[in-house]
């Protein structure tokens, strides 16, 4: 059946000239005044105080050490409200029920969508830039070496920029009251299972998976201040988000609709939409997952590097000269007749060094073994007993070179930092080596290494923990079994240790010197018994 | 011509919501009415660009809809009320007639004046910066209205646009369909066809997806002569087309 109106005035007027920016921006400044990631906010900063904040305070003033806590906690903790109001804004259109009113408006859904995405991932972004600024803005303030590394920055910029691709597509693809929810758990799931791979059982780093995700473990002090940093796994890592992000943006514009909602919208939308908008789209979702897999592949490549002890790209760190040292000039101590020399970045610990060294060189002064310098090295250059033992460097040529990495505990405790070199210079005076690495094959034939540490004998252990009892420091950590039949007799030993350790150091300093004067080197052959000590 | 439909079917599954409707309309108002499940959201969802159709042709404002850039220009110079009426409570009603307006690409320039005029149509002034969830259902409808109409369009689509308004509003409602008309084609869905004879210039009736009527409503009321269901004579012409539709549908397959 037909039926006609006549005509009663022609039909008119395309619009004239819309700047198509100016629209979006105004579309954008709407979804930003209405996102609601702002509910958000007063949690993020009361969780950032906590976590992020109070535990870079803990960590030693390092820009290296202090910036991991960017990926490692600031990270984390917003991957869960980002992926949430990202979903929750993806889910919009189909949860209000507007799909036909937007769907019978001229501008592409893909960029209404994108605005939207925008509005709440601006919001999500400027919390984290707000944070690592106070972050970095504090430890400015401390530092006394180095500056503030961008990548980490970089890293979780467009982390969060993949969350929130990932978690709007996924919430305007399934909208549904319960879908941010769900995604949120979901993606901070699979944020800790790809903590648990980058860390690993053992705190190393495992597989390609560990190599990408962006928190991972806490490194040593001295990492990145003798060697940069590998560029290369924030390289990957910066490129696999990016291509997260981009081929779920493209998945978006194929998703952008005609009718409907949830996946049989996108399905109509990628029959009905146009052949641009499909191929624009078509080609994001190829870049995406082209780039993403590239940087997957890449991160299989990943070894750590025996020069610098810390994870590389081979391809890409090899290429820019990674692995090449920092310049440096050490900052030395004057005082006294005992040089101390430190990286400039630990500075500020240089008079509690000092202190702790001069004190039992002059305990040890004249004896053979004992160092007439010290200066800080890089963890990598030191042997492997040292690096897994108990020491934190060794007397080489009247030289005690030392890691700061051991010596400065993470969590902050000046006494440590005493006991710890005191506990080095003593035992290797008196005792000699702290160890070595041996290779022992398994009963099923594989082979283990490991440090066989050097405890000395009974006499030894008792003068060592008598001189560091009477420098104040606590006792050279032993091993001994634990349990089983032997794990009674090394207790009598222990204990008799101790009585002729706190006897030793009781005698009066001039004493003690002139008993090790006489007799350390039968002490350090082995041939005194705890009997013999005075 | 604004709307010319030549053949449209639109099916969901084996269902026929909208069967073989021809349709030819410029500017005036025409109301469609017929009973539930009739086919006319989905002939208006056809109409707004929302659903394509099965098959059957279609131009609108004298563009194909089917091509990509024809449709956005369609879409420029289209205005639309759906029956259900989703929103975004936290909008104001400012916020959300502006949104629309730059979704519609109104031009940047005339933004802040389309939006002021269109609130004011629909008498909105006081609530302009109220949001969207503090309102009645009554004042939402209007916001809807206002949302179809803020880059006045050529082709306005409104299906149920006087549900929850109340009397006065209706009143004034009717008159600014009476205005749009003088320039677009304004099509209106309704089951009130109270509205239908205040408002509309032309009627069609449809019943289970085709067009069973299509004539003024004074020719409706003379349908309805010696037809004894209902209170109105609109009421009686539109029971009589009915019958008398469904009678010949019965008979030999033809809604004449």
């Amino acid at each position: 059946m037909t039926a006609t109106i006549p005509a009663q005035a022609p039909a008119p007027s395309a619009p004239t000239g819309p700047r198509p920016w100016l629209q979006t921006a105004r579309l954008l400044r709407t979804e930003i005044r209405h996102s609601a990631f702002v509910w958000s906010l007063p949690l993020l900063v009361v969780l950032f105080s906590y976590d992020p904040y109070r535990t870079a305070a803990g960590y030693p003033v390092l820009w290296p050490v202090r910036s991991t806590v960017v990926l490692n906690k600031f990270w984390p903790d917003m991957v869960i409200f980002a992926a949430g109001f990202s979903a929750w804004a993806g889910s919009r259109e189909g949860r209000r029920h507007v799909g036909d009113l937007l769907a019978s408006t001229a501008r592409p859904a893909c960029t209404r969508q994108l605005c939207a995405l925008a509005g709440t991932a601006f919001w999500v972004l400027a919390a984290f830039l707000a944070g690592v600024i106070v972050l970095y803005v504090r430890t400015s303030q401390q530092a006394t070496w180095g500056g503030p590394p961008i990548a980490p920055v970089v890293v979780g910029v467009l982390g969060l920029v993949a969350v929130c691709s990932l978690a709007f597509t996924l919430g305007a693809l399934f909208p549904g009251r319960f879908t941010a929810p769900i995604v949120a758990v979901a993606l901070t799931i699979v944020t800790l299972w790809a903590f648990r791979q980058a860390v690993g059982d053992n705190g190393g780093g495992s597989g390609a998976i560990g190599v990408l995700s962006p928190d991972g473990g806490v490194p040593g002090n001295d990492w990145g201040l003798f060697y940069p940093v590998s560029i290369g796994v924030p390289i990957v890592q910066g490129a696999f988000m990016a291509g997260v992000a981009v081929a779920s943006v493209g998945v978006l514009g194929l998703a952008s609709r005609t009718g409907g909602v949830g996946w049989r919208g996108a399905l109509s939308g990628v029959a009905a939409g146009g052949a641009r908008l499909r191929a624009i789209a078509g080609s994001a979702v190829a870049v995406g997952v082209a780039l993403a897999v590239a940087a997957f592949v890449l991160a299989e490549t990943a070894n750590v590097a025996d020069a610098t002890s810390t994870l590389q790209i081979p391809v890409i760190d090899n290429a820019l000269a990674g692995t090449r040292p920092i310049p440096y000039t050490p900052v030395c101590s004057s005082a006294g007749s005992f040089p101390v020399c430190l990286h400039p970045a630990f500075r500020d610990y240089l008079p509690q060094v000092t202190s702790a060294l001069s004190a039992v060189v002059a305990e040890l002064a004249g004896l053979p073994g004992t160092p007439t310098r010290a200066t800080e090295v890089s963890q990598a250059a030191l042997p492997q007993a040292i690096v897994e033992g108990n020491g934190n460097g060794q007397v080489t040529d009247g030289v005690y070179r030392f890691t700061m990495t051991n010596a400065v505990a993470l969590v902050a405790d000046p006494g440590m930092l005493r006991d710890g070199l005191q506990q080095d210079i003593v035992h290797a005076v008196v005792v000699g080596s702290s160890g070595k690495i041996v290779t022992s094959t398994r009963p099923n034939g594989g082979k283990t290494t490991g440090l066989q540490q050097n405890n000395g004998t009974t006499a030894q252990q008792a003068v060592e923990d008598g001189l560091l009892r009477a420098l104040g420091s606590k006792p050279y950590p032993v091993g001994g079994p634990q349990n089983g039949p032997g794990a009674q007799q090394f207790q009598q030993q222990q204990d008799e240790v101790a009585q002729a350790a706190a006897k030793f150091a009781a005698l009066p300093a001039a004493t003690r010197h002139a008993w090790l004067v006489a007799n350390l080197t039968a002490l350090t052959a082995g041939t005194i018994t705890v009997a013999q000590l005075p | 011509m604004n709307i010319e439909l030549t053949g449209v079917t639109r099916s969901f599954g084996k269902n026929k919501a909208v069967d073989g409707v021809s349709l030819e309309a410029g500017p005036g108002v025409l109301g469609l009415l017929g009973p539930n499940g009739a086919g006319k959201t989905s002939l208006l969802r056809v109409l707004a660009t929302v659903l394509p159709p099965s098959s059957g042709e279609i131009r609108l404002l004298e563009r194909d809809p089917g091509r990509v850039a024809d449709r956005r220009e369609i879409r420029r110079r289209l205005g639309y009320l759906p029956q259900n009426l989703g929103y975004y409570p936290a909008f104001t009603v400012v916020e959300f007639i502006e949104y629309f307006a730059l979704l519609k690409e109104v031009p940047s320039a005339r933004v802040a004046r389309a939006v002021a005029a269109a609130v004011e149509r629909v008498d909105l002034g006081a609530k302009a910066k109220s949001r969207l969830r503090t309102l009645s259902g009554g004042m939402l409808r209007r916001v809807g209205i206002a949302q179809a109409i803020v880059n006045d369009p050529d082709l306005l689509l409104l299906d149920e646009p006087t549900a929850g308004l109340d009397p006065e509003q209706r009143v004034g409602f009717r008159a600014l369909l009476r205005s749009l008309g003088e320039t677009s084609t304004v099509v209106v869905s309704t089951h009130l066809v109270e509205d239908v004879g205040a408002a509309c210039s032309e009627v069609t009736l449809m019943d289970t997806g085709h067009v069973v009527f299509r004539g003024t409503p004074d020719e409706l009321v003379a349908r309805g002569e010696g037809h004894g269901i209902g209170d109105a004579p609109l009421e009686r012409g539109y029971s009589a087309v009915l019958q008398a539709a469904r009678a010949a549908a019965r008979g030999d397959g033809v809604a004449a």
